[in-house]
């Protein structure tokens, strides 16, 4: 018997490790492990008052902290009976889509581009490819900037608070990110030809896509929850649909859909919502020549950078409002039951809290995206190391190639529960 | 194939190392965005297992780690990295002070835990610790509190190093770069603000947008926290609220202040 030990994969948000062990020629285990620290985030929140809530989950992930930010007051105020003004929903929208665009570009050229160009890092890039790294560095620019605009900071935002805002953008904020945004347009085009251009290795493999679904624009901070095979429920009764278990080998939990397997994120987004994108986007995604829905999961890149295109044109339009600042929000305090469910970068992610008649919390139970997705690229990665075993591939192959197939679910391990480690185990 | 440089580098070898955490504070140092690559050619990244594949655990010269110690599995990691560095510097909110995950000190650990699984997971080395900075267990050499730190100060920390001088700590109240600003005092508008007893540096960020002072930059080490709950209480504010708001980054901080009030009150009545 052979043990062998891979310690890292790196260049995925967080500390996650992976166990394989092969006997001959054959898988006989594989086990998708999140080893970050377990803090707790549901108990904490235990007990805090509802306007304390929102700057305590936001903490579960610097890379969406926006959309922790948007789930978590949208749930309060849904539980307290509470209806936010259309300009307090923009802001929202905005902070979230400035978290995706950065999210995305920072995914797409310094998790994801490396390994089909064949470097270590984007940074390592910086010789040959200092177009593409300046690219990368631009996009995440306008995130950042539009979240610190409104947000405060660029991450962990706190100017949105239960009710509305503390503080708008002004008259020349808005201008000045309007024009950045139009500067960023062709950057973000160029970023899905790319990677329009990139081969992808073929693997095909069924499974549900789940994500949201709002009346008009495609899904950000509100919408129904449906999947692609026709499920279509509000975000409330979420705790029907899924299931989450809790693995020996693991701290974040484990989800189904009604006992079946499904992921959610940019793919799933494009393959329920494709007709909703931008013109610009709707071009692209045509230029693919891909059948839809798309059901290879190494598509999920391509898929994050069309979705980009689409976020810097909508931005833009958002961004066209007279905002104004009307004084603090006036809150009522009301007990309940409250859930959001909003769209993170990575997918779906739920919020639900139950408050007492003071406002503290009482119960609450965070889903997040990569908590859903964790089994089916658990499952993907046996299917595809048995594949490569049949093949005949190397070792070294082997690893590089689940390493490129965990990464382009752009997993984030910290929401989860963090780093890739890889155990590999050979027995004879 | 890797490409061999023959030349020596003589740049600083920085690494960037995390533990559990929300990985924002290394989030922050690679949003510099135009000062990034300026930046990586005066150091030698030597590790960043986030944004990097091929990463190096021997000597650095500069270290920074995120994230508080929180398992079993962090607490080898960082002891290991300490032997490894000349300079460690605690990154963000969570390596300096605990930050929320720190209020577990506070709450029942039990209840706490049972509200998230119902079977903890069992591999041992998924064991929690209840979550600590990381100067509770190594010599920290500089900090960079705030959550998350602010990028401008991270570059001026490394710009620092690179000329081989050491960074200064800051050590006034947010109050004084608030009033700086000519801000209008929170306190006086009855919002519920810490920004008295916190330390500064943020350039008042958060009161500058209406929004009070939560003290993600830790509390300043000559904080009078006793007469700081005081005048919140003297303003109206709910003694137990008051004390939900100064533990959410930094639990353990105010719980050293408390023993510290305790032992020198007894001091006092002894002598008295």
């Amino acid at each position: 018997m052979t043990t062998i030990n891979l310690q890292h994969i790196c260049k995925v948000e967080g500390h996650g490790s992976l166990y394989v062990e092969i006997r001959g020629s054959r898988l006989k285990r594989c086990e998708l492990k999140v080893v970050e620290g377990a803090r707790f985030f549901e108990g904490i929140v235990k007990d805090k008052r509802y306007d304390d809530v929102q700057e305590i989950t936001s903490r579960i992930c610097g890379i969406c902290s926006c959309a922790h930010t948007c789930a978590s007051l949208q749930a309060i105020e849904n539980a307290m009976k509470i209806r936010v003004s259309e300009q307090t929903r923009r802001l929202r929208e905005l902070l979230s889509i400035g978290e995706r665009i950065r999210s995305h570009a920072t995914h797409l050229y310094f998790l994801a581009l490396p390994d089909y160009l064949g470097y270590e890092s984007a940074l390592a890039m910086v010789g040959k490819h200092k177009r593409e790294v300046l690219r990368a560095l631009h996009l995440m620019k306008i995130g950042n900037n539009l979240v610190q605009r409104i947000g405060g900071k660029e991450m962990h935002p706190f100017t949105s608070v239960v009710g509305g805002f503390t503080a708008v953008p002004s008259k020349e904020t808005t201008r000045y990110l309007r024009a950045e945004l139009k500067k960023a347009l062709p950057e973000a085009v160029a970023t899905a030809k790319l990677f329009l251009k990139l081969k992808q290795p073929s693997y095909e493999s069924e499974r549900d896509f789940l994500s949201l679904k709002p009346e008009r624009d495609a899904p950000l901070i509100s919408g129904k929850v449906c999947s692609l095979s026709g499920l279509n429920i509000k975000p409330e009764e979420y705790d029907k649909y899924i299931d989450e278990q809790v693995m020996p080998y693991s701290t974040a939990k484990f989800s189904t859909l009604n006992k079946k397997l499904f992921c959610v994120g940019a793919l799933a987004r494009i393959n329920t919502n494709h007709n909703m994108l931008s013109r610009t986007a709707k071009k692209l995604l045509r230029q693919t020549k891909l059948d839809l829905p798309i059901t290879n999961p190494y598509y999920n890149n391509l898929a994050q950078a069309i979705e980009l295109v689409h976020w810097v044109e909508r931005a833009r339009s958002l961004l066209n409002y007279d905002f104004r600042f009307k004084g603090l929000p006036r809150i009522r305090v009301r007990p309940g039951r409250g859930v959001s469910a909003v769209e993170a970068p990575r997918g779906i992610l739920f919020h639900d809290y139950t408050l007492d008649e003071e406002g503290f919390v009482k119960k609450c139970n965070i889903i997040t995206p990569t908590a859903q997705n964790l089994r089916v690229i658990e499952h993907d990665v046996k299917h595809l190391i048995t594949q490569l075993l049949k093949e005949k591939k190397r070792k070294e192959e082997i690893i590089q190639e689940v390493e490129k197939l965990i990464r382009a679910y752009d997993p984030c391990f910290s929401c989860s529960a963090h780093f890739l480690k890889v155990r590999w185990v050979k027995k004879r | 194939m890797v490409k061999k440089t023959e030349k020596k580098s003589r740049k600083i070898r920085v690494g960037v190392q995390s533990i559990t955490g929300c990985a924002g504070c290394q989030l922050s140092l690679y949003f510099v965005e135009d000062a990034l690559l300026e930046l990586l050619d005066k150091i030698d990244l030597v590790a960043a297992p986030m944004i990097k594949g091929r990463n190096e655990e021997e000597d650095y010269d500069v270290l920074f780690v995120e994230g508080s110690v929180s398992s079993k599995d962090d607490l080898d990691n960082l002891l290991r990295w300490r032997k490894k560095t000349k300079l460690l510097i605690a990154l963000g909110a969570c390596a300096s002070h605990g930050c929320m995950q720190s209020m577990k000190h506070v709450m029942n650990q039990e209840e706490v835990e049972r509200a998230v699984y119902n079977k903890f997971p069992s591999d041992k080395r998924l064991k929690p610790i209840t979550d600590v900075p990381i100067h509770k267990y190594v010599k920290v050499d500089f900090y960079i509190p705030g959550c998350p730190p602010s990028k401008e100060e991270i570059v001026q920390v490394l710009k620092l190093l690179v000329q081989g001088v050491q960074p200064r700590v800051y050590d006034k109240p947010v109050c004084h770069e608030c009033s700086l600003k000519e801000n209008y005092c929170l306190l006086d508008q009855g919002i519920e603000c810490l920004g008295p007893l916190v330390n500064g540096g943020c350039r008042a960020l958060c009161p500058s947008y209406n929004h009070p002072c939560t003290g993600c930059r830790g509390f300043l080490d000559d904080a009078n926290l006793e007469s700081g709950k005081q005048l919140l209480r003297d303003k109206g504010f709910d003694p137990d609220m008051i004390i939900k708001r100064m533990t959410k980054y930094n639990t353990l901080q105010f719980l050293e202040f408390e023993t510290r009030g305790k032992k020198s009150n007894e001091e006092g009545e002894g002598r008295g």
